[in-house]
């Protein structure tokens, strides 16, 4: 995957992924970041990604009874630098939540997350697509941490079991929530590069897909030119390269069209992009569904407990995001 | 909305508690009694009132360095471990 | 070391005794662990005991003063811990079978500093599971029973805390209070427990119940021991980002000052909704007799405390449902056998916990739950801002507020738990409190003429709990009340 800034794009080829014709796609991104901190978010377990399983646990992490978080001061610095650097507003006053679901790499049942006070609200990534500068606008960023991994070994006798290996609960990230005026694939490819430049100029983060320390899940709809309602979104996950979220995109805004074509209706659902076959596939199989799901466990259906907590105020001209505490 | 078993059941599979047909009319009586309870608290004027999400708001502590500190509790934590495979915990996979 | 110690000594004079070495820690440990072999099968105080232990504690102490340490004014102390603390290889259940067996990795801040002070852990005493209730009838192994009246309840959720330092099998005891269950058991048991403002103590190793609500309080035979309980526990500590430094040191002289010119504020509005006309009694004479001795006493009013119930059984289980997502089967604790992870979770915790936990965990989440949330929680989180404003109010014009503990003496044993509305309201005069965040102590006026412990409550300004301690010694002083010491202490028959 190349990290290098593309050629202003040919109009041709900025068309390319876009609806033609009658429809227009409509996506917004969301890009989860891994924080270049040395310890994570929430207690001083390293970071390092490639350790012997459950090695980088502690209390916190693993989510014994009796532990409280303990925010990590760079963590915050980060994101907002972050914000900063991409001209939204921080928070004076940004408030924790939990996200509650059960999942077996979550270890305390939720994960602390934001939802009401985001660190950072606004702010525009320039993309240059089809010869032409345009801003993107962002909803927010904010701060959470991360789950622990869940291996799903082929078992014997059919009796199967998953794994699980708490090294990278808690390591932190950050949520990057586009608005939805990205109009085609390229478009998102230009995003998500323009982005992960931001990002490792900050040095806050590596920005490598392959690695995880990237992840983007796109939301995607068609509406008819010249419309302002939105269409039905899906929501697609499981893409593990910039080049394969501008074709899932392109491939989703097709299979759409199609649909709405032959008279048919866009079903909200999530689907997980396979590369192997170019296709984005309902999550039929339950056990990838849940596993798409759970980290999109905010959306319809899955009732969520969201208690606030803590704040963080900025204070001065220097920037540094002053804690008030969390629960 | 009224308590019933069937929402005492929904809401059971949120919580991933079960709950066994036999005790569904004894928690629909006691949750509509406790919820009838609290109730009362319609009866206030809450507009423009700030809710109390955690009291003593605005300390300045301050935040934790990013020092990796390794911790020794690995061995004692996996040893509680209902299943383990190896450095692994083990759970029945997700259905 | 020739004389036998007097296990009516308080904490204060046993750590004074062992640290000028008139006495050994082992000699007093002894004497506490023998005490407890007589009573606790009968009380069922504690889940955890390991007499081996406490003196091998107790011995570790004698070597550390042999060596020239010095130790802080609670070496050779007999304290136990309410079984929600963590302690180090030490089985911590929260009187739940969900955690049976459950050795922590780890010690709760509290343990820690006790430890390093030379304290010497009896048991880990008996609560209500997971410290939701109000009489020890929750545990999921067995009630509690109340010195004064095997019949009764020794309170909750702290009553195992509540009734071992009540029955002198330990100086002193350390429980959690959330909606009143340091203070509640401690006015059933008849001992002095404090519920320090929020924040004054850590909380590392408390298991969590309702995180904006717990706090980890002490128990004892006198003010003074509180003070000096409170001053090894509290302060700011760098995993409990709610803790604060705010929490100094109490002077213990700073009790004996008397309470001229103090002003202390009584709720007329709140006891309206019914006390019992014995504990009514109880705080007239308390009132008559702080006034006779220079107090100013007013009347403030608490016009939402009467609205605390409904505030704290909406916020408290939400949270609740929350802390206790963790207890999932999945790396450590009680695991329900399948072949399907749901399944397992849900029998697990089905299984696992009891009546009360499950019906407030269900309470919670429907609480939180789409469509319900702003209607429940998020309205019981401004009323919690209205009762903490009446308090900052009331406490601009009074320096303390002094009310009942509970409204009624102990009860008998089942007798509420198959209405938990019932058990529920025993807390109207200890919520109000725990929602502010503010310090509150109660304290022993008295007895019923059954002879049941009556216990009356201080609520102050944040990290004020000197004043508190300060109103209490002075009664202490001079109510002309010994604390008395209940039959089966002294290996008597029942009462």
């Amino acid at each position: 995957m190349s990290a290098t800034r593309p050629a202003p794009e040919s109009p041709s080829k900025a068309e390319a992924g876009a609806a033609p014709g009658r429809y227009e796609t409509v996506v917004g991104l969301e890009v989860h970041a891994q924080l270049k901190t040395a310890s994570k978010i929430f207690c001083c377990c390293s970071t390092k990604f490639g350790a012997r399983p459950n090695t980088q646990v502690c209390p916190i992490c693993l989510g014994l009874p009796g532990v409280l978080p303990i925010l990590n001061e760079r963590a915050v610095r980060f994101a907002v630098m972050t914000g900063i650097a991409v001209g939204g507003t921080i928070a004076v006053r940004s408030v924790f939540a939990r996200k509650n679901y059960f999942y077996p790499d979550l270890p305390k049942g939720y994960q602390i997350s934001q939802y009401d006070r985001p660190l950072c609200s606004g702010g525009t990534v320039e993309i240059h697509v089809g010869g032409a500068w345009k801003r993107i606008g962002l909803v927010r960023i904010h701060l959470e941490e991360d789950a622990g991994k869940s291996l799903h070994p082929e078992g014997r006798q059919g009796v199967n079991t998953t794994l699980v290996d708490l090294n990278r609960s808690g390591v932190p990230l950050i949520e990057i929530v586009s608005e939805p005026e990205i109009r085609s694939g390229a478009e998102a490819y230009d995003y998500l590069i323009r982005l992960k430049q931001i990002l490792v100029y900050l040095d806050v983060c590596d920005g490598n897909m392959e690695e995880g320390s990237l992840r983007c899940d796109a939301n995607v709809s068609v509406r008819p030119r010249g419309q302002s309602v939105f269409g039905t979104k899906t929501e697609i996950k499981n893409m593990n390269s910039f080049r394969n979220v501008e074709r899932a995109i392109a491939f989703e805004t097709e299979r759409q069209i199609r649909l709405l074509e032959s008279g048919g209706r866009v079903v909200q659902e999530t689907l997980l992009w396979n590369a192997d076959k170019g296709k984005a596939e309902p999550a039929l199989d339950r056990i990838r569904a849940l596993r798409a799901a759970r980290a999109s466990a905010s959306g319809a259906g899955a009732a969520h407990a969201r208690l606030r907590h803590s704040g963080i105020r900025r204070r001065g001209p220097d920037r540094d995001a002053r804690p008030g505490f969390l629960l | 909305m009224p308590i019933d078993a069937k929402v005492v059941q929904q809401v059971a599979v949120l919580a991933r508690l079960q709950v066994e047909a036999s005790e569904e009319a004894r928690l629909v009586k006691e949750l509509t009694s406790i919820l009838s309870y609290v109730e009362q608290l319609q009866d206030l004027d809450v507009s423009g009132i700030e809710p109390t999400s955690q009291v003593g708001e605005g300390t300045k502590a301050p935040l934790r360095e990013d020092e990796v500190k390794p911790s020794n509790v690995r061995d004692e934590a996996l040893a509680q471990a209902p299943d383990r495979d190896g450095d692994y915990f083990r759970v029945p996979q997700v259905v | 070391m020739t004389k036998k110690p007097d296990p009516l000594e308080t904490a204060e004079s046993i750590g004074r005794a062992v640290r000028n070495r008139e006495r050994s820690a082992v000699e007093v440990a002894r004497v506490f662990v023998e005490r407890a072999e007589r009573s606790a099968p009968r009380l069922s105080t504690y889940l955890h005991r390991d007499g081996a232990r406490t003196l091998e504690m107790a011995a570790e102490v004698d070597r550390r003063l042999e060596s020239g340490e010095k130790l802080s004014p609670l070496a050779g102390v007999p304290i136990a811990l309410k079984d929600n603390l963590c302690t180090h290889g030490i089985p911590t259940t929260c009187g739940s079978r969900i955690l049976e067996g459950y050795l922590p990795p780890y010690d709760a801040h509290v343990v820690e500093r006790l430890r390093a002070a030379g304290a010497v852990f009896t048991a880990k005493t008996n609560c209500d599971e997971f410290a939701m209730g109000s009489s020890t009838e929750n545990s999921a192994y067995f009630p509690t029973r109340n010195p004064w009246d095997l019949d009764r309840v020794p309170g909750g959720s702290s009553g195992g805390s509540a009734a071992t330092v009540a029955a002198l099998e330990a100086s002193l005891a350390l429980g959690s209070d959330t909606g009143g269950s340091v203070r509640q058991p401690a006015a059933f048991c008849g001992v002095f427990g404090l519920k320090p403002t929020y924040g004054a103590v850590s909380r590392y190793g408390l298991v969590a119940f309702a995180s904006s609500l717990d706090q980890i309080g002490p128990f004892a035979r006198t003010a003074r021991d509180v003070a000096l309980l409170f001053n090894e526990i509290c302060g700011r500590d760098e995993r409990d980002m709610t803790s604060r430094s705010d929490a100094t040191p109490i002077d213990l002289e700073s009790l004996e000052r008397g309470v001229r010119g103090m002003k202390i504020g009584i709720p007329r509005d709140l006891l309206s909704v019914g006390v019992d006309p014995e504990i009514t009694a109880s705080l007239d004479r308390v009132t008559k007799k702080l006034s006779g001795e220079g107090a100013e006493i007013l009347d403030v009013t608490l016009p939402h405390a009467r609205y605390s119930i409904a505030t704290y059984y909406l916020i408290a289980p939400a949270e609740a449902s929350s802390n206790l997502a963790r207890y999932d089967g999945v790396r450590y604790g009680f695991r329900a056998k399948s072949d399907d992870l749901q399944t397992m979770y849900a029998s697990t915790r089905g299984k696992g916990f009891g009546r009360e936990v499950r019906r407030r965990i269900l309470l919670g989440t429907y609480a939180l739950s789409a469509g319900y949330y702003d209607a429940y929680y998020l309205r019981a989180m401004k009323v919690r801002t209205l009762v903490r404003r009446d308090f900052d109010q009331a406490l601009l014009r009074a320096d303390a507020i002094l009310l009942p503990t509970t409204p009624t003496p102990p009860f008998k044993l089942g007798e509420k738990v198959d209405d938990p509305l019932a058990m529920y309201l025993n807390d109207i005069f200890s919520i109000p409190a725990s929602l502010a965040g503010a310090p509150a102590l109660s304290f022993p006026s008295g007895r019923t003429r059954s002879n049941l412990p009556i216990g009356l409550q201080l609520v102050g300004r944040p990290f004020d709990e000197g004043t508190l301690l300060r109103i209490a010694r002075t009664w202490e002083k001079k109510s002309g009340d010994p604390l008395g010491v209940p039959p089966i202490a002294n290996g008597g028959a029942r009462t």
